[in-house]
């Protein structure tokens, strides 16, 4: 976002721990209260592990630990995102409290802000950064290809 | 009037993946019954006489500790799967049963580490996911982490 922008937009505000960040509500899908981490061995630094959400498969992104430092102590609920990778796959993102969607213009990044600062939101006096996830996630890679032809007849043990 | 059935007498059964559910460490696990030749317990096996019981290594036959390919700690599992190919046997800490499912799908994309070649894939078994394991690909890992 460059220079001031009059115009007013809707932004998902919501808490990591003691400080808050925004999103645009375009990516946000929706806010979900309920939900369980289930984690398996991994190396994807960002990522905490799954969550099923009415049968589908959400990859978890710790986004606390990404961006403070360190996983959140609590997670209250879950913001469902669009962050694709490839096709229409969602996030979710565990998140430390309450959520709250304002309409508001929003003002440019502060000088020296990473390349994932959309903007900033001037709330009861706080500067809140708007967050752009496809820069903070990670870029798409080569995968190698999973072989999910497990098998062709069944063996008995 | 014509009588008869609609539908086929004998509905088409779905073509169902059995796999073995086993635990290393806090994670639950799943590997296609058709790759398992055995599974074997340690408490019958030989002791060192340290109070520690081995598993018995046949001929030919490669060990490996899960927990060491993901990295945990702690001690290793009282269980053996015996594979029926690459002479490889995989050491966990208990089977717990055995599940059959016909849906079988690939890691989020949102994953792009070592455990997409360590998993075949993920299922579901109730509201459990749980990520398939890819022992050819860790013998592979192994056998270049040898060299």
């Amino acid at each position: 976002m460059s220079g001031e922008s009059a115009v007013r937009r809707s932004f998902l505000v919501f808490p990591l721990e003691d400080r808050r960040f925004a999103l645009p509500t375009e990516d946000v899908v929706e806010l979900s209260r309920s939900g369980q981490v289930q984690r398996f061995p991994h190396t994807s630094e960002l990522l905490d592990g799954v969550m099923v959400l009415r049968g589908g498969i959400l990859p978890v992104w710790d986004l606390a630990k990404t961006l403070l430092g360190e996983s959140s102590a609590t997670q209250k609920a879950w913001l469902v995102t669009r962050c694709n990778y490839s096709g229409d796959e969602r996030t979710a993102i565990p998140v430390s409290g309450e959520c709250q969607m304002i309409h508001a213009a929003a003002l440019p990044p502060l000088q020296g802000s990473p390349v994932y600062i959309l903007g900033v939101l001037k709330l009861e006096d706080q500067l809140i950064e708007i967050l752009d996830l496809r820069q903070l996630g990670p870029q798409p890679g080569e995968f190698p290809q999973q072989d999910l032809h497990l098998e062709k007849k069944d063996a008995v043990l | 009037m014509k009588t008869g059935r609609w539908k086929p007498a004998c509905p088409e059964v779905k073509a169902a993946n059995t796999l073995i559910l086993f635990w290393v460490g806090p994670y639950r696990l799943a590997i296609p019954a058709a790759e398992l030749k055995e599974i074997r317990q340690h408490s019958g096996l030989a002791s060192l006489g340290r109070g520690e019981a081995v598993p018995q290594k046949r001929e030919c036959e490669r060990l490996l500790a899960v927990r060491a390919i993901f990295r945990l700690s702690g001690k290793v599992g009282g269980c053996t799967l015996v594979l029926r190919e690459h002479a490889l046997a995989l050491q966990v800490d208990r089977v717990e049963r055995m599940i059959e499912t016909s849906v079988v799908r690939e890691l989020p994309n949102a994953f792009q580490g070592e455990e997409r070649l360590w998993f075949r894939g993920i299922t579901m078994a109730g509201d459990s996911v749980i990520p398939i394991l890819n022992a050819k690909a860790i013998s592979a890992l192994e056998n270049e982490a040898a060299r």
